[in-house]
């Protein structure tokens, strides 16, 4: 192996440039290639490790919100001088790109319907803002916290008289799961829903404190 | 070979045989167990859990999610109406696309022209593709009815909604089996034809003959495949039939139910015990069909 | 039977091979003709239902403009082609050595192996949407091209494709290229993967397809606006303005360019491939 090597480096050099090269590329080119690849792509895993997003503060998934939420937009602004979070220990991220209804279903519409599922089950989002029909839609999955329970104790206090009821059709029991914020100030000054709205808490999420900073802020 | 009783040592080539049949596979399988396999394995395991309790934890239930399953009239209706889906899908567009992919293996005019239009609808929006449909099979304004002075209700109408979303079927499907058929009708030698035209065949039995034979690898694949895919069929029940729609419990599809109790009903224990029977149904089939390769599948 | 009259059956089977596939035509074409015409409509023309209003009554090119300066697209294509690129790439590499492995090779696990590679493709893949994803979330790779990519690493169904085309091909070449002096991996990079080329060249026709159509996957994994590719933007253009068909059908239509071009370059390469392995009917 060593010897070949040796004479193939010996063969290369007594060549001219040119001939040279284009004598390592026909026998080399698989080998050139590949490794090029391969040190493109441990250069590319190390940039977007070290990219990565930073650590989550609060995700919540707006359906069928058509206002600007980015991060220039004074709803985000506002939101982070009244709650105080520091962007630099995190994110927080208002996802709005979500568009769907679960009476009308349409093509595409079942891949958003899909997102939100996978985005609750992955604990990504912490809590959904959306119409009536899709709470009750979604909220038919189990998916969202029952608002009595104690983790969430101090908003269920806060807000009871806002509280709305899915109830089940095995069982008839009533759990309540959403909030109602159809009067918020801070939506009354956007583009938001022209019908009732209402907010739910994930069953999965680890971001109650955060939550319930946000709750604060709508109402 | 030289030692037959107990374990015979490997040779050195059956050595070298072992070890780069492995690297050869090596990255397909261990991409395909961190993608797939292992996700499988969670999904067997869900499907003994009541899931989706407004955060107070799964409860392990056992095989009840099994039994209330064989029970429950509506997966065995939705079995059949995707098995009667898969049987109209299947066979048609198979055997409209290898008569077109021959015909488009020719040397002609415009052949060109021909594989470009028949690659368009694989490009199309989707959202084009369904509003075309509903367009064509609306009952007051579709082109079908107003063409022909019918008043069919294409997809409403219980009796025949499942053929039409078949049609639909087949028709996306076409230009995939095209390019598959395309691709393996050009790996049979040139001679095998030659030597036919000499002997006086015509194109029919050249095709009969030649074709078919040569061809059956392929056609094989795109059966075991499109069976799986025809078996899986989702999407396309989606497009077409509103959840208000008086046909969808004769058109669901096996996995548009598991979607509705995986996603929509948060009962993803149910819905997994749903796909644990589609598997075994599509299991069968497919050991079926490669007993049967034997009979008609020629490998060189 | 005499020349001439050979001469005029072979002519009508001819135009009768032409009329079959012209009708195929129009009926394939229907929903591009269906984007075309509605992209040059106004939007209240759109979507009158009454099927004899073919035509735009005037041909509108404002959807077209409109929808060119809303939405960037060269960073959409950009972020296709380089899902597409990947996901070609990986694909194809790694279904070629693979499908050598399970055909033409002999070894202990094979079959099971194979075995798992059929029963991936007997699940459906709605089941994976929710694993990949927290898979993805985990390492901190969401809002990257590698995330777009990640399920399209390997293929099982482009793994039993290229297993079927080898299985194809005879079996004396690679007994001649052993006798020869190669090796395994010899054999398969020179005589046996290039022997199947035009399976390769139809995995990577249904991999970028795939690719360019796959919604559900980008949209989960990549929310940022800059990282979407075409089919999440497009959907996201029709979750916001859902009424507007012309806009939607302009911007779908802008969409397929690149594909089309990518296609007509592949198909090149597929009639290539015909002229040096000749074949007619």
């Amino acid at each position: 192996m060593r010897k070949n090597a040796r004479e193939e480096w010996q063969k290369i050099q007594q060549m001219d440039k040119k001939s040279a090269a284009v004598y390592i590329w026909d026998y080399y080119k698989l080998w050139i290639i590949g490794i090029v690849t391969f040190v493109f792509l441990v250069f590319y895993f190390i940039s977007a490790f070290l990219n990565r997003p930073k650590n989550t503060l609060l995700h919540v998934t707006m359906v069928n919100f058509y206002d600007n939420v980015s991060k220039s937009s004074d709803f985000y602004k506002d939101f982070i001088d009244y709650s105080g979070f520091n962007e630099e220990e995190g994110e927080v991220i208002f996802d709005a790109n979500v568009f769907f209804n679960l009476i009308r279903p349409a093509d595409s519409k079942s891949s958003y319907f899909q997102k939100t599922i996978a985005f609750l089950e992955a604990k990504t989002t912490d809590a959904v803002i959306c119409e009536y029909d899709n709470l009750m839609g979604i909220g038919a999955g189990g998916r969202f916290l029952d608002l009595s329970d104690e983790k969430v104790k101090s908003i269920y206090e806060k807000y009871q008289d806002r509280i709305v009821y899915l109830e089940s059709e095995e069982t008839g029991e009533k759990v309540p799961i959403g909030i109602d914020i159809s009067d918020s100030p801070v939506l009354a000054r956007m583009n938001g829903y022209a019908d009732k709205c209402y907010i739910a808490v994930s069953a999965y999420t680890e971001r109650l404190d955060a939550v319930e900073v946000f709750i604060d802020y709508l109402l | 070979m030289a030692n037959k009783s107990g374990k015979a040592p490997m040779t050195s080539w059956e050595k070298n045989q072992f070890k780069w049949g492995w690297i050869f596979i090596l990255p397909t399988m261990l991409g395909l167990i961190i993608l797939n396999i292992y996700p499988i394995f969670a999904t067997v395991y869900q499907s003994f859990f009541k899931t989706g309790d407004f955060g107070r934890g799964n409860i392990f239930v056992g095989l009840q999610n099994y039994a209330t399953m064989v029970k429950d009239a509506e997966v065995w209706q939705s079995l059949w109406n995707t098995i009667k889906y898969a049987i109209i899908e299947v066979p048609f567009s198979i055997c409209i696309a290898l008569v077109l992919a021959v015909f488009l293996n020719r040397k002609m005019k415009g052949r060109s022209v021909y594989r470009a239009i028949f690659f368009l609808p694989m490009v199309a929006a989707p959202a084009a593709v369904a509003m075309v449909w509903r367009w064509l099979y609306n009952s007051q304004f579709g082109l079908l009815n107003n063409l022909f002075g019918l008043h069919v209700e294409w997809i409403s109408n219980p009796k025949i909604a499942w053929i039409s979303v078949a049609v639909i079927g087949v028709w996306s499907i076409l230009g995939y089996n095209i390019v598959l058929f395309i691709a393996g009708l050009q790996d049979i030698p040139h001679d095998y034809y030659e030597a036919a035209e000499i002997d006086g065949a015509s194109g029919v039995a050249a095709f009969f003959n030649i074709t078919l034979p040569l061809l059956s690898p392929t056609i094989f694949f795109v059966l075991i495949t499109r069976v799986i895919g025809a078996m899986q069929v989702f999407d396309l029940v989606y497009m077409v039939m509103d959840r208000t729609n008086p046909a969808l419990p004769k058109t669901q599809s096996i996995v548009y139910l598991f979607y509705q109790y995986s996603f929509n009903f948060g009962n993803k224990g149910y819905g997994s015990a749903i796909v644990m029977l589609l598997l075994a149904v599509i299991l069968i089939v497919t050991v079926f069909q490669n007993i049967g390769q034997k009979k008609w599948v020629f490998y060189n | 039977m005499n020349i001439e009259s050979m001469e005029t059956k072979r002519k009508i089977t001819q135009i009768a091979i032409h009329i079959i596939l012209i009708i195929f035509s129009f009926i394939m074409l229907v929903p591009f003709a269906w984007m075309t015409l509605t992209a040059f409509k106004s939007a209240t023309e759109a979507t009158q239902v009454n099927p004899f209003v073919i035509f735009p009554s005037k041909w509108l090119t404002s959807a077209f403009v409109r929808v060119w300066n809303n939405m960037s697209f060269l960073l959409l294509y950009k972020n296709t082609l380089l899902l597409i690129f990947w996901r070609v790439l990986c694909a194809v590499l790694t279904a070629t050595m693979a499908g050598y492995g399970f055909s033409r090779l002999e070894f202990k696990g094979r079959d099971a192996m194979f075995n798992l590679i059929l029963f991936q493709m007997m699940i459906p893949s709605q089941i994976f949407l929710i694993p990949q994803y927290v898979m993805v979330s985990k390492i901190g790779m969401t809002n990257t091209i590698f995330a777009l990519v990640f399920p399209g690493i390997v293929t099982a169904f482009g793994t039993f494709l290229l297993k079927q085309a080898y299985m194809g091909l005879p079996k004396d070449l690679e007994e001649a290229a052993r006798m020869d002096g190669c090796n395994i991996f010899q054999t398969f990079l020179l005589i046996m993967a290039p022997l199947a080329r035009s399976s390769m060249v139809a995995l990577a026709i249904f991999t970028a397809v795939f690719a360019y159509k796959d919604l559900m996957w980008p949209l989960v994994v990549n929310t940022s606006s800059t990282m979407m590719p075409l089919s999440a933007a497009l959907a996201t253009m029709q979750g916001q303005y859902s009424s507007n068909y012309p806009e939607l059908m302009a911007a779908s239509l802008i969409a397929c360019v690149p594909m089309i071009v990518l296609y007509l370059i592949f198909q090149k390469q597929f009639i290539e491939g015909i002229a040096t392995s000749g074949g007619k009917l």
